[in-house]
């Protein structure tokens, strides 16, 4: 399985790269792909997922690096990489759920080289798409590629390929924000609402636009949080679910709490319903039980990786439970 | 442990990785040398240490010969398919190939397999391809052209057809035959028959039963497949990893057509075999090639292309039940196996008829019957892996012990202890080994951690919440060499003109270190320092035939040939000076001295002819453990020697998660004589990493799994701290006593773990692995107090 040919764009500065990505965006598979820390990249297009004619690699984006403490909060520069992330002072001390997150992707060799951008656009997996050509081929070709079969849901005509990076359940509970730049300019957007639900086309990125940086408000720095995550083995492994909390309390009761899930749903999803239940209360077994059921319902999982569904599911009751519980501890 | 998260290892269950890195920290000082006479039984320096660290030693993939073609195979896309070509000559035309083979192109017999009489398996398939991965067709070519073609638009229409996936399918009347002759595609059945067992289990006061299956698995060899070929007038060379060059080399005579003669192998090193490098991969294709365009051609496997197509560890769905009375004492066992073998019969036969000789296990068992059966399925080929299913085998017969000592109310390694064999106790097959059965050593050793665990599980259990610890216990024993067959090694050495000695040693040593203890047992039976000699290994047209790496043999077989053939050589140079037996020989530069009680012969080595072989002495020297054949009850001979040994696993289980973590193992092994015990323990963690792998999370679906991100072998993290106690219970056969490890080393513990799985939380799986949705459905489903939510 070797690359297949591509012409390799490295723009210096922002402009470049969205001028060089404008005109040349392309099509469907063809379509030009960003490259960051390329860990997820670079194996997909092994797979023949994606077989593009340029890659437009962004590394050499000074701008797009580092961490900054801002007026409004903490800026983290899209190519920062995620042991920079693990290694932050600034991150460790006010925002921790993100370092942990971070700290459980993959193994530290990729962790030199993902990037937190990569993980946020990361995309979407299943059993039945992670796979050679031949092997897709074989097996028939499903909705998020080249087919319109689903072999998770048979019949169905979504695609439910889950997203399974693991810092965006953690920035979801940070409200984090991010800002995309384009031809006509910069925008920005909560976190929340750069996915869609779906998972084939899973984010709201234009193909001439990239992703600069992310945004931690000032008003969720100072959070005690927490992230688990499912796998079978000790490390290098994907999320089979993940359930990250962010929670602030006050004498004992909590004045605002965000649970956020991953890899049991097409997007990463904040659990909405569990902020309301619990805000002002006291933490006790009771309460974390009704939100890890909460939690459970939100979550979505099917055999879109290892593991059952159910068992999935159930795990993200498990996790959502004991983590509040040791957070209230 | 952290940092090397992301790195995959196959052999050695990292502990001696971590380490090496501690050590080299410290600047230790290590032994690459001894004094004469002192090699076996130190922690010798791996020879082949040096150039493997150095990024020196040759792969399969590493050399590539100037102007080589490169080779890629099509390989069918469904279990079962008839198939047709298309236009092949434009195909080559229009991608500028040199050329496309199929079946049309083997000169000789388009069938190969490891054992000659029931070779099933051709290189190319010919009308209808018999599982997924299956090639039909090769292209060769100048390498970007060949690298580029997507080959799933290769001319080939398929016609897909019913295929046969379980053993249950392939058993029902009716069923589409893979192949002639082979009746409800039963490709063999193994049985081993003593006493009465009918009656026996009547009879029995206490008696249990279990059901268990396990799935395929993979190896999961670090180096995939790979090599290259070419032709040198009317010899084919074939330099690749492989594990068994001499059956490569008849298997490779027979496909084209010549002579054994007309064939060399070279084996390249080897990272990672465990049993499927026994069989062909590259090398066919390269040889067909190579020879019918007198160029040379390489190839190498890619993950995928490895993962579908080389054979796998056989399925296995068993049954057993055994009885025994009041006082422990076993009496008798009843044990059924159906392996899934998948497509062909690679070493499917020898797994049949080696788990029936093992399934009493490595106790006294006077009524017995085992029968066993190896399936035809329209999957990838069920082959060796470590162990020829006794590992599997192990997960049922020691799982089911436990329970019969629960319910005669004995302690689980008491029992063992009480039931274990001994020198003069007959085995299932009415063997009287006589000598080195240390299998009781090895439960004994492990008393005092198996005391201090379950206390300290108790202790702990008593306070944790959704925490459960348990302890296991299992047993093992696993005969050397081939079931009843012939396996002789043969050795050369050689005294040099310059005073060094030439090891002709034709034992591939696939990373388990066979090398450096073969000339460890060579140089202290020749009674000369291990630095003194120069190794020629692997290589057909220079080492005579060493059998294959596999069935634990090299140690033992190899490794007798070898002191036999230093001896040898020994013995030659005391008749020049005519000096006793009990003269001592020193090895100078260009000299040898014999000192014979105050005589000193003094043999000036320029001074004499060489021989044919290159040297002024040589020796050789073969070594065939004596076996006897089993008759139709399985009753014989099939061993010389047998190893031994038992695990301990602690672990813990989250009910709530189900997730089950080994915190400790500790693996008591009788080795006969530890020639070099750093390789040993070596064994036995990787060993250990395998049956953890096994037991929790590797289970490989034909069709599926392709690569080693689905299919997960444990990482680092996964493997807690192994301590390895060596018994020396010497075998008088084997080289200082030396037996087997290589296998032995994975059979227990994947059962000690699914004991100690039962002991926690009281629950036994019907299907292996034991991954957490399986343990957390187990928990609800028996309603284990504490765990239903937590
Ligand atoms: C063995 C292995 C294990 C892994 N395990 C995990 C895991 O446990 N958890 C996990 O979350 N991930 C895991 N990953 C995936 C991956 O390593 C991480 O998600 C990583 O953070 C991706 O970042 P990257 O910079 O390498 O992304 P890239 O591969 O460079 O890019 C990923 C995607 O994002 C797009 N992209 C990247 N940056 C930008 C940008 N600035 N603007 C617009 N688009 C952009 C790319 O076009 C591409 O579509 C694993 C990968 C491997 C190979």
């Amino acid at each position: 399985m070797s690359l297949a040919d591509f012409k390799l764009l490295r723009p210096r500065t922002l402009d470049e790269a969205i001028s060089l990505l404008a005109p040349q965006a392309g099509e469907g598979a063809r379509a030009t792909r960003v490259i960051a820390g390329g860990t997820d990249l670079i194996p997909s297009m092994r797979q023949k997922l994606f077989e593009p004619e340029y890659v437009l690699d962004i590394r050499q984006i000074a701008e797009l690096k580092g961490i900054r403490e801002t007026e409004q909060g903490t800026e983290i520069g899209a190519l920062t990489t995620l042991s920079c992330i693990e290694r932050s002072s600034v991150l460790k001390q006010h925002y921790p759920v993100l370092v942990e997150a971070a700290k459980t992707v993959a193994s530290p060799v990729i962790r030199n080289m993902a990037t937190l951008g990569g993980n946020i656009c990361l995309d979407t997996r299943c059993l039945w798409y992670n796979q050679s050509l031949t092997w897709r081929k074989s097996c028939g070709f499903c909705i998020k590629k080249d087919g319109d079969l689903c072999h998770v849901a048979a019949g169905g005509k979504k695609c439910w390929a889950a997203f399974s990076g693991d810092t965006p359940a953690a920035l979801l509970c940070l409200e984090a924000e991010i800002e995309l730049a384009g031809p006509q300019g910069t925008r920005r957007l909560p976190l929340n609402d750069f996915y869609t639900g779906e998972g084939d086309s899973y984010r709201r990125l234009q193909l001439n636009e990239l992703l600069t940086r992310i945004i931690l408000p000032k008003a969720t720095a100072d959070l005690s949080g927490t992230y688990r995550k499912l796998r079978i083995r000790g490390s290098i492994d994907y999320p089979l679910a993940g359930v990250a909390i962010t929670l602030k309390c006050l004498n004992g009761h909590i004045e605002s709490g965000r649970i956020a899930l991953t890899a049991v749903n097409p997007a990463p999803v904040l659990v909405k319903k569990a902020s309301e239940v619990l805000q002002g209360k006291r933490l006790d077994e009771e309460l974390a039980e009704l939100v890890g059921d909460l939690a459970a319902k939100t979550a979505k999982p099917l055999t879109t990786s290892a593991l059952t569904p159910e068992y999935r599911r159930e795990m993200i009751r498990v996790f959502t439970k004991r983590a509040l519980l040791a957070l209230a501890n | 442990m952290d940092a090397i998260g992301g790195v995959l290892c196959r052999c050695t269950g990292y502990r001696k990785i971590i380490s090496a890195v501690i050590d080299a920290g410290r600047e230790q000082i290590l032994m690459s040398s001894a004094p004469a006479g002192t090699a076996v039984g130190n922690r010798m320096v791996r020879l082949d240490g040096l150039a493997k660290i150095t990024g020196k030693e040759i792969y399969g993939a590493d050399e590539i010969p100037s102007g080589a073609l490169l080779l890629r195979v099509i390989r069918c896309p469904f279990h079962r398919a008839g198939f047709q070509f298309g236009d092949l000559e434009k195909y080559a035309k229009q991608n500028a190939i040199t050329c496309v083979l199929t079946a049309k192109d083997v000169p000789g017999e388009n069938r190969y397999g490891v054992i000659p009489k029931f070779a099933d398996q051709p290189v190319f398939a010919e009308s209808e391809a018999r599982f997924k991965g299956e090639a039909v067709a090769a292209v060769a070519g100048a390498q970007a052209a060949v690298e580029k073609l997507d080959l799933t638009q290769f001319p080939v229409v398929w016609n897909e057809l019913p295929a046969l996936m379980t053993i249950d399918q392939a058993l029902t009347p009716g069923a589409p035959q893979l192949h002639h002759g082979r009746e409800q595609n039963v490709l063999v059945r193994g049985r081993v028959v003593r006493g009465d067992v009918d009656a026996a289990l009547r009879n029995a006061e206490i008696t249990a039963e279990l059901e268990v299956e396990t799935g395929f698995v993979e190896h999961a060899c670090i180096e995939p497949e790979a090599g290259f070929a070419r032709r040198a007038g009317d010899t084919i060379e074939i330099q690749a990893c492989t594990q068994s060059p001499y059956m490569d080399r008849s298997d490779i005579a027979r496909i084209l057509g010549i002579a054994e003669a007309s064939v060399r192998i070279i084996p390249t090193a080897v990272g990672g075999g465990f049993g499927t490098k026994l069989d062909l991969s590259v090398q066919p294709f390269l040889a067909l090639a190579a020879w019918k365009l007198n160029l040379p051609v390489r190839m190498v496997y890619s993950r995928t292309e490895s993962m579908i197509s080389t054979t796998k560890r056989h399925p296995a769905r068993m049954w057993a039940k055994a009885g025994a009375g009041r006082d422990g004492k076993l009496q008798a066992l009843d044990f059924r196996a159906d392996f899934n073998t998948g497509a062909y019969s690679s070493w499917g036969p020898t797994v049949s008829a080696r788990v029936p000789v093992h399934a009493s296990g490595p106790y006294f068992v006077p009524h017995y019957r085992a029968l066993t059966r190896a399936v035809h399925t329209h999957l990838v080929p069920a082959g060796a892996f470590r162990g020829f299913g006794v590992p599997q085998m192990a997960i049922a017969q020691e799982q089911l012990y436990d329970e019969l000592a629960d319910r005669v109310g004995m302690d689980r390694l008491e029992f063992r202890i009480l039931n274990s064999l001994t020198n003069d106790l007959p085995t299932v097959t009415g063997q009287v080994l006589g000598e080195g059965v240390g299998i009781r050593a090895c439960f004994e050793a492990l008393r005092p951690r198996w005391k201090a665990a379950r206390k300290e599980a108790v202790d702990f259990n008593s306070s944790a919440q959704h925490l459960r610890r348990g302890v296991g216990v299992a047993g093992m024993w696993y005969g050397c060499g081939n079931t009843s067959l012939p396996n002789p090694s043969t050795m050369r050495v050689g005294l040099k003109s310059d005073g060094r000695i030439a090891l002709h040693q034709g034992a591939v040593d696939i990373g388990q270190g066979s090398a450096t203890v073969v000339t460890q047992i060579c140089a202290d039976a020749l009674g000369c320092s291990i630095d003194r000699f120069d190794l020629l290994s692997g290589d057909t047209s220079i080492t005579p035939d060493c059998g294959k790496t596999s069935a634990s043999r090299q140690t033992f077989v190899s490794g007798k040939a070898a002191y036999m053939a230093g001896e040898a050589l020994r013995r030659e140079i005391l008749r020049l000076v005519k000096a006793c037996d009990c003269a001592k020989i020193s090895f100078e530069n260009g000299s040898v001295e014999v000192h014979e009680d105050k005589k000193l012969h003094r043999i000036s080595l320029a001074d004499l002819p060489i021989d044919k072989h290159g040297y002024v002495l040589t020796a050789e020297a073969t070594f065939d453990p004596p076996t006897r054949a089993l008759d139709e009850n399985g009753q014989g001979m099939p061993y010389a020697v047998y190893g031994f040994g038992a695990h301990l696993a602690e672990i813990e289980v989250d009910t709530e998660l189900g997730t089950i973590k080994v915190l400790r193992i500790t693996a008591a092994h009788d080795v006969g004589r530890a020639i070099n015990p750093t390789l040993i323990e070596g064994q036995i963690e990787g060993g250990v990493a395998q049956g953890i792998g096994m037991a929790l999370m590797e289970e490989f679906f034909p069709g599926k799994g392709e690569n080693l991100h689905d299919y997960l072998i444990p990482s680092a993290g996964d493997i807690p701290p192994i301590e390895s106690i060596l018994i020396e219970d010497p075998s008088s056969i084997g080289p200082y006593g030396a037996k087997g490890i290589g296998e032995q080393a994975v059979i227990p513990t994947a059962p000690a773990i699914l004991n100690a799985l039962h002991d926690a939380i009281g629950i036994r799986l019907r299907k292996i692995p034991a991954t957490p949705d399986r343990v957390r459905a187990e928990i609800l489903r028996c309603g284990i107090t504490g765990a239903s939510r937590g």
